[in-house]
């Protein structure tokens, strides 16, 4: 038996293509592991051919439930199947063969979509690390596929699904998206035209299974699921859930929130300049956690694992700059003041502007300053809410909660607003122009138009 | 029916709406109370298993609100949290002169009122509330005479 390191590397210097096509044109055998942040990979190979694939921390899709819910196999017999089959999707494509309700070909398919759907995944992570190791144990405990797969084949239908993503991206689905039934749905399913594959595809969406094994349950390329399920959730059908990003999203609003709403009760008796300003570093700090957080979980910037800080922060300076400058628009002296630096809100200047101005003057700057956090923080909350959470249940959780909180906000500025009139000091209106612009650009969509309107009627 | 019922107190919705969240994710029921006299009213009609109770209150602080349920023969025992932004040893001592079973400093971290809670919904006492509640909605019996 031989074991032991021959090969080790950068993803950066030899990415993923280029060393499994290098290993296969050695015609090499061992195991090739690849570990990009979080995310991790184990190909098996053979003379230069895959045979087996091992994605740690990725939940193996429940086949047995799959052919349950599409009438392939019937509820009596799948206790016996995942009794027999376990946990694992091959063995339990072993019993199916063995039992006529798949032919070995369909098995030898099933497993080649597997390893072409774990690779497409894998193509995306640009930094990371990769080792090739001779453990031959290994190997052997873990030949699965009757037939040992081609490299190159699989390479080109990874590259192809991982290309399909492209388009797909948009729609605002990823691959760990969770579909579930919309219980209170009341019309004719039947009346509403759906392929085929639209009713496959609704059959799975049981909250339980994930996109990816969705798509392999069906043999279809993920964005295609992708597709699919958009088209059930314009119709009302589903609704999607992510819930790994939802729990994660819950916790850090909850914590930020949190934070902030303490931040925000700091000395309510605060003369007028000092409570504006401490208005501006609460709004602040809540729009760095959103901030921060987004960083992580965007969906522009998941699934490739470890991402570099400068295209982190490209990133956010091209989604949220043009609203700050669309803001800055609205409140003139705010132009230069409040700025985007390094993913964060740099609002430093806001609170050295007593050395610049005085009297009422300064008070008003402070005052446009925080109507420009106010609407930016609003602005950075709907995008973070539906790029992460979308349409679910937890994502109208989470605006519940965000509305409460911009609730207690308006409050303490309707009270300021009052105040500074009281003193006879003109400041900018607070019309909170929710509405006006977004975050894309395009005016509309983005923003919450519910809640302007109750801004409306609060500041009225 | 038979879930553990939390009451929270605290003038800021979203402090109420947070935890409200944060505790229903565990299953527990959430009831909630803006002020001091609505707490008390909360207390009477929801009998909860224990009270998250914020100390600067309009109509009546914390500190009463507590001192008025540990009276209470009906509801002396419930478990009550003091969750306050004030941290100082002087508020930490009249809340717990008032009769709090545990302050906790805002800001607080989710997972730390989660375990807290959870261990006081554990205990004993709480679990034969929640039954003997549940025995109480099963009969229908009439509301309790309001207690203050």
């Amino acid at each position: 038996m031989e074991q032991g390191q021959i090969l080790g590397g950068d993803l950066e210097t030899l990415g993923l293509q280029a060393t499994l096509k290098m290993l296969a044109l050695g015609g090499k055998t061992g195991v090739l592991s690849v570990v990009s942040g979080q995310e991790s990979l184990r190909v098996a190979l053979r003379n230069g051919h895959i045979i087996s694939l091992d994605e740690p921390g990725v939940q193996p899709p429940d086949l047995v439930e799959m052919f349950r819910l599409l009438g392939r196999v019937p509820r009596t017999q799948s206790a016996d199947l995942r009794r027999l089959g376990g946990d694992n999707p091959n063995a339990v494509l072993a019993v199916l063969v063995e039992w006529g309700v798949i032919t070995p070909a369909e098995m030898q398919q099933r497993i080649e979509f597997g390893v072409i759907q774990a690779i497409s995944r894998a193509l995306r992570w640009e930094r990371g690390r990769f080792e090739f190791h001779r453990d031959i144990m290994d190997i052997r405990g873990r030949i699965d596929a009757p037939q040992p797969f081609n490299v190159d084949h699989v390479l080109l239908e990874a590259i192809r699904m991982s290309d399909e993503w492209g388009p797909t991206g948009a729609l605002g689905i990823t691959r760990n998206t969770v579909a579930r039934w919309m219980p209170e749905f009341r019309g004719e399913v039947q009346q509403l035209g759906l392929a085929r594959e639209d009713v496959s595809v609704l059959c799975l969406s049981n909250g339980q299974m994930p996109l990816r094994a969705i798509a392999y349950g069906l043999v279809m390329p993920e964005p295609r699921v992708a597709t699919q399920m958009k088209k059930l959730l314009d119709l009302g059908l589903i609704e999607v859930v992510d819930p790994h990003l939802e729990a994660e999203l819950e916790h850090s609003l909850i914590n930020l929130l949190t934070q902030t709403q303490h931040q925000l009760a700091e000395d309510p008796r605060a003369a007028p300049d000092q409570r504006l300003l401490i208005l501006v570093r609460t709004m602040g700090t809540c729009v760095n956690g959103l901030l921060a957080h987004h960083a992580v979980f965007a969906r522009a910037l998941r699934g490739r694992g470890e991402v570099p800080r400068s295209e982190v922060t490209r990133y956010l300076d091209q989604t949220f700059t043009p609203v700050l400058e669309a803001l800055q628009r609205a409140y003139p002296r705010m132009d230069g003041v409040i700025r985007l630096a390094e993913g964060q809100v740099d609002y430093a200047d806001v609170l050295a502007l007593s050395a610049v101005v005085r009297g009422p003057e300064l008070i008003a700057c402070y005052w446009e300053a925080v109507l420009c956090m106010y609407d930016l923080m609003r602005a950075v909350f709907e995008h973070v809410l539906a790029d992460e959470a979308g349409k679910s249940r937890a994502g109208r959780q989470f605006n519940d909660l965000w509305l409460a909180f911009l609730r207690e906000i308006e409050d303490d500025l309707s009270r300021h607003e009052a105040r500074l009139a009281g003193l006879n000091i003109a400041v900018h209106p607070a019309p909170f122009r929710a509405g006006e612009f977004s975050v894309d650009g395009s005016g509309s969509g983005v923003y919450g138009y519910e809640l302007a309107r109750e801004s409306r009627r609060r500041f009225s | 029916m038979d879930e553990p019922v939390v009451l929270v107190v605290d003038d800021s919705p979203t402090v109420r709406k947070i935890v409200q969240l944060t505790l229903q994710r565990e299953h527990i029921r959430v009831v909630t109370a803006g002020d001091g006299l609505s707490a008390l009213a909360a207390v009477n009609d929801e009998q909860p298993d224990l009270i998250l109770l914020d100390i600067m209150l309009p109509r009546m602080d914390g500190y009463n609100i507590c001192q008025i349920i540990r009276k209470n023969m009906s509801f002396k025992d419930i478990p009550i949290i003091m969750l306050s932004g004030k941290d100082g040893l002087f508020d930490k001592m009249r809340g717990k002169l008032a009769g709090s079973s545990e302050y906790m400093t805002k800001p607080f971290d989710s997972a730390e009122l989660v375990q807290v809670v959870k261990r006081y919904l554990d205990s004993v006492p709480v679990r034969e509330r929640a039954a003997m509640r549940a025995r109480q909605q099963q009969q229908q019996r009439p509301r309790r005479r309001m207690m203050y």
